[in-house]
């Protein structure tokens, strides 16, 4: 039991070393140019300090949808290569089941418009022109 | 080190593999717009239907088998229930087709969203552990938050969506949190597992007292709760059913809530007795609650969605009855009940839905005045549905209610048995009120109703003859329920 703990222990001091050496590196190398740009914390993303409050695009909740579903692809896909030579065909197929399904989906998204940054605003004043009553 | 595949037999998982392929082939034709959006309406009633048949053809086929190393339970049990999800989807999607009309290009995600819930209710009912169990309550909830809120343009739809999800959300975080205490109390997150574990021999085990699986198993209660709108956890649900669109909140009532009770059944109807006397208790008591506040309440509504929607949280309670009853009787009856009830509810919501005029939907109880001679097929239909729900016999209603107090007598809950009977009494008031008001009272102002769409008709009748058939040779669904529950005990 033990044993285990100092494992945590050994890896818990790599840890920081890391830590510590790659910004001491980085602080040994870096150009000792400082602007206002260069300060920020993400150069190209939102302001991190400030109010929490502010505007962005919802297109960026659609955008990081369709991220996390091929992210979660890689991760399975990762485990499945591991393998790949124990379980064979069977293997084989079963990934490409759950390929298919994914670029099934890449297919339905793109078809949809949502890849496009800027949508056209034509589509959406199509869906609000709900039906409001039977069609029969 | 040799992984091993486990087998799988893929003519077990027929009802599941055909949703999914349903749901992909709707996928497809929904990025043509050249193809009618009805089509994915009548696409995903078929698909439900080879689904259904598959579940019937595998439930006389008496299979009871476990697949994925145990997670996966295909028995009569799940397969019953599959029916009931399968049934509620067709009547909804029937319903759907004309409720939404052709104009709406982006109606596709509708029907894929109601076949993804319907998939995730069928994981819950198979779910023979609990993580399956979680995993098909969130693919059900996170589709019905987006569909709850599917006319984006109406504030109220937009307020039901986001109070369904913070709520919803809330609830799936204290039923993981109980999942997580039970795991860590019994070690194992197989249902008949921990259940097994909480008996040795004839005596309980010290499990049965842990306060870490106790807390566990309350905290499940509150999660369950929350999803089938039980008294005190029920605040949602009108609001919800109010401004969702009519469709869905009939979707929401039936399905969700049949789904909800088949996984609550599967762990406590075998647990309750192995627990301390005060769990009984509990859901005793929550079960008087929630019949009693439920119908108090349908009362002094004057919106005759929000009176269904309190309708629907009594109804809840009594299938809690069952529930408390803990055993096979408590179970099959409840089943047999969850069904009943989930046919005559869309039926009640699809009445509401034909009553809708040219400015929109006729959501008022004083709206319906008159309606008996002059809309004599929508009244005659409501008066069924409502009969039903008030369990007036020959209707299937009566003998639903009949079967669950019967089971709570066996397991000598005489109070909630009364209970129960006076809550009858209550709700039919209400119920019959509306009655009264199509058939006694006049109009205040002429209504121009719209013409009935043929659709809503053929849904409502299948829901009509089903209502009568139960009720007078209810032995056809009461057999089965009895076997599945049977099959599960041996």
């Amino acid at each position: 039991m033990l044993f285990n703990f100092a494992n945590v222990l050994i890896f818990l001091i790599v840890g920081c070393i890391f830590v510590v050496l790659n910004l001491t590196v980085s602080r040994l190398l870096h150009t000792k140019l400082f602007s206002g740009e260069k300060n920020i914390p993400y150069e190209c993303g939102e302001d991190p300090i400030g109010d929490t409050r502010i505007k962005f695009n919802t297109r960026f909740y659609v955008i990081a949808l369709i991220f996390l579903i091929f992210d979660v692809e890689v991760v399975f896909l990762l485990p499945w290569a591991v393998v790949f030579r124990d379980f064979g065909l069977f293997a084989f197929l079963e990934m490409l089941v759950f390929i298919t399904i994914l670029l099934v989906g890449l297919a339905y998204v793109w078809a949809k418009g949502d890849l496009e940054w800027i949508r056209s605003t034509q589509l959406e004043v199509q869906s609000i022109q709900r039906e409001e009553g039977y069609d029969n | 080190m040799p992984l091993e595949i486990p087998d799988i037999n893929w003519s077990l998982l027929m009802p599941q593999l055909v949703i999914v392929s349903t749901l992909l082939i709707v996928l497809v034709f929904d990025m043509f717009d050249a193809i009618s959006k009805k089509t994915l309406g009548w696409m995903t009633i078929v698909g439900a239907g080879i689904a259904l048949w598959s579940s019937i053809d595998l439930l006389q086929a008496g299979t009871d088998q476990t697949q994925f190393n145990e997670m996966f339970r295909i028995d009569s049990y799940s397969l019953f229930f599959n029916i009931i999800f399968l049934v509620s989807t067709i009547l909804v999607a029937l319903v759907s087709i004309s409720y939404l009309g052709s104009g709406d290009k982006k109606q596709g995600p509708y029907y894929l969203l109601i076949l993804l819930a319907t998939l995730g209710m069928m994981l819950m009912a198979a779910g023979n552990e609990l993580i399956i169990v979680f995993l098909g309550l969130e693919l059900m909830s996170l589709s019905l938050y987006v569909l709850a809120s599917y006319f984006r343009e109406s504030p109220a739809s937009s307020e039901a969506g986001m109070k369904y999800l913070l709520l919803g959300a809330f609830a799936s975080a204290f039923f993981l949190y109980g999942i997580a205490l039970v795991y860590g109390a019994a070690g194992t997150t197989n249902i008949p597992e921990i259940i097994s574990k909480l008996s040795v021999g004839d005596q309980l085990s010290l499990l049965s007292e842990s306060p870490l699986f106790l807390a566990g198993i309350f905290l499940l209660i509150v999660g369950f709760g929350f999803k089938v709108a039980i008294v005190p956890f029920h605040q949602w649900a009108p609001d919800v059913y109010e401004g969702a669109p009519t469709t869905i909140a009939a979707f929401i009532s039936a399905g969700p809530k049949a789904a909800g009770f088949a996984a609550f059944l599967t762990i406590f109807v075998d647990a309750l007795p192995k627990l301390p006397t005060q769990a009984t208790g509990v859901i005793v008591l929550l079960a008087m609650l929630t019949m009693t506040v439920g119908n108090v309440i349908a009362i002094a509504q004057t919106n005759i969605k929000r009176m269904l929607a309190y309708s629907s949280i009594a109804h809840a309670g009594y299938v809690m009855i069952g529930l408390a009853a803990a055993n096979p009787d408590g179970k099959s009856s409840a089943m047999l009940y969850l069904f009943i009830y989930c046919v005559m509810n869309i039926g009640a919501f699809g009445v509401v839905i034909m009553a809708r005029t040219a400015d929109g939907e006729n959501l008022m109880i004083s709206d319906y005045a008159g309606l008996g001679f002059r809309k004599p097929l929508l009244a005659m239909f409501m008066t069924l549905m409502l009969l039903s729900l008030a369990g007036f016999p020959p209707t299937a209603g009566f003998v639903g209610k009949l079967y669950v107090f019967k089971s709570a007598v066996e397991a000598r809950h005489y109070w909630l048995v009364i209970f129960g009977a006076i809550n009858t009494a209550i709700s039919a008031f209400y119920y019959l009120r509306v009655v009264v008001t199509m058939y006694m009272r006049e109009p205040e102002e002429e209504l121009e109703f719209k013409p009935y769409p043929p659709t809503l008709v053929i849904g409502l009748v299948l829901a009509a003859i089903g209502i009568l058939l139960i009720g007078i040779l209810p032995s056809l669904l009461l057999d089965q329920a009895q076997s599945a529950v049977q099959s599960a005990l041996l």
